[in-house]
């Protein structure tokens, strides 16, 4: 180990950090080197020095006016570290809000009725008029046939299919206007298909035959009103009642039975219509009062049996 | 309102101030209490650290100050990957640095200031000798190259650890070897008439 070298450790053994055989070669050398030793001395004392310097102390009341400092932090300085909030914090504070509102809009969702029917007026608005499905059985025609919202499950219609049912709608509203039974709504259709929708979508799911007459009669609008005079009214009832079971339609009536001067109501599906009218005329005398352009899906027809 | 702390919990000189991670979560958490514990346990430290690179009392205690107050804005951000009191002396050093980096202050401010501090603190009871050569020491020192300075007063003055220096200096462990090598030689050198 030469002098420089030696020199080049003094730091490190004033330090202690030195491997044991760097430290015995250094010593080595500071043994048999008289200017490495005198330089080593003075290196040593001055660290020593340097380790006997006292540390400064903060002037009085230093504390007092950082820690009072630290308070009057200014206000938009506050609000920066208020917004920026570290994730740890501000997630579990934005979960609750999240939850506080989703809470609060349920709440108010369920305690005004305006609310539900608003979001429900589109599903019913569009879905309804456009059922061309075959019927599968009496309730689901029936169901779709009033207008309601029991062809919610079937995919979502065409363009095409969804502008001709808003077309059938229309018809069948200036249809209805016609009616002498029916007198047409004063409120716009758009808001009468809202209503009818609300109210369907608060029945049940199988909803009763009672309540299907009444509400065939509240919807008004026949697709076809027809005199129906019955060479013999005594089967009037039975006739139609099968004529109609037959066609895949379903019979409200305003009576317990049909006869003279009852007004009835047939659903049936459209392609179903050309047997109802030959099953009509085999009956008795039938004659097509008013007739809408086109049908829907389901059609709606009125019947006065004559007195 | 200035409000007097109770002597009782004040840090006396050269006490090392204790890197207590529930101190870093109850600041995480702005408790107002864990700020007043950590000011309490580092004010001195700090200070003497800024007072020995900046040479002037009254820039030391406006950068000591400052210090505290960027930990009171940003101890959220502080991960713990370091020790605290390393992120301390790195702020500390930075603020140092920038202030000895500003314009209008000489070198030759700085090196009157630290001989006024050496100068005006003897320490009393010790000879004339032993007093002259403490001013010297504080001159030597102010006469250093900023960086030198930097690393002798963290590593001589106030006891810290190799690594620690290099943490807070973001610097390579061999720079700050070779940096406080050769300011250690340099006082020497410059301590040289006392030695003879």
């Amino acid at each position: 180990m030469n002098c420089h070298e030696t020199r080049d450790l003094f730091s490190a053994k004033a330090d202690d950090l030195l491997t044991t055989e760097q430290r015995a070669a250094l010593d080595g050398h500071l043994q048999g080197c008289a200017d490495c030793s005198r330089e080593w001395e003075r290196f040593r004392q001055t660290v020593s020095l340097l380790h006997s310097v006292q540390e400064g102390r903060a002037p009085a009341g230093f504390a007092s006016r950082v820690i009072e400092a630290a308070r009057r932090e200014p206000w938009h300085r506050r609000l920066l570290r208020g917004v920026f909030l570290p994730l740890h914090v501000r997630l579990p504070l934005e979960a609750t809000a999240l939850v506080l509102v989703a809470t609060v809009a349920i709440f108010l969702y369920r305690q005004t009725p305006e609310l539900q029917r608003a979001a429900e007026a589109p599903r019913s608005g569009v879905v309804a008029p456009t059922s061309e499905a075959p019927a599968k059985s009496a309730d689901l025609e029936q169901a779709q046939g009033y207008g309601q919202t029991a062809a919610a499950p079937q995919a979502p219609a065409p363009a095409e299919e969804r502008q001709g049912a808003l077309q059938e709608a229309k018809e069948r509203d200036q249809f209805a206007r016609k009616q002498e039974a029916a007198p047409a709504p004063a409120e716009p259709p758009a808001a009468a298909g809202r209503r009818d929708a609300a109210r369907e979508l608060q029945k049940p799911a199988a909803p009763q035959r009672s309540e299907l007459k009444g509400a065939a009669r509240a919807q008004g609008p026949f697709h076809l009103m027809g005199l129906l005079r019955p060479m013999s009214p005594a089967t009037l009832d039975t006739q139609l009642n099968d004529l109609v079971k037959q066609a895949g339609g379903i019979l409200v009536r305003d009576a317990d039975r049909v006869g003279p001067g009852s007004i009835v109501e047939v659903v049936i599906p459209r392609d179903a219509y050309p047997r109802l009218e030959a099953g009509l005329r085999q009956i008795g005398d039938f004659t097509i009062e008013t007739r809408a352009k086109a049908f829907p899906g389901q059609v709606r027809i009125g019947l006065r049996i004559a007195q | 309102m200035q409000r007097e702390l109770s002597p009782s919990r004040a840090v006396q000189p050269g006490d090392r101030a204790p890197d207590d991670p529930s101190l870093v979560e109850a600041l995480r958490r702005g408790e107002p209490e864990a700020f007043e514990r950590l000011v309490l346990a580092y004010q001195h430290r700090i200070f003497s650290i800024a007072l020995r690179i900046l040479g002037d009392r009254g820039d030391a205690e406006e950068v000591a100050q400052e210090v505290f107050l960027r930990v009171h804005r940003s101890v959220r951000e502080f991960r713990g990957e370091a020790k605290l009191s390393t992120w301390l002396y790195a702020i500390t050093s930075r603020l140092c640095l920038n202030r000895l980096k500003a314009p209008g202050r000489g070198r030759r401010a700085g090196e009157q200031a630290l001989a006024r501090v050496a100068n005006g603190h003897p320490n009393p009871g010790t000879t004339l000798e032993a007093g002259e050569m403490k001013a010297a020491l504080h001159r030597a020192i102010a006469e250093l190259d900023e960086e030198r300075r930097i690393v002798v007063v963290l590593r001589d003055l106030h006891g810290l650890a190799y690594e620690e220096i290099a943490a807070a200096l973001e610097l390579p462990l061999n720079t700050v070897r070779s940096r406080l090598h050769r300011a250690r030689m340099e006082l020497k050198e410059r301590l040289e008439r006392f030695w003879s």
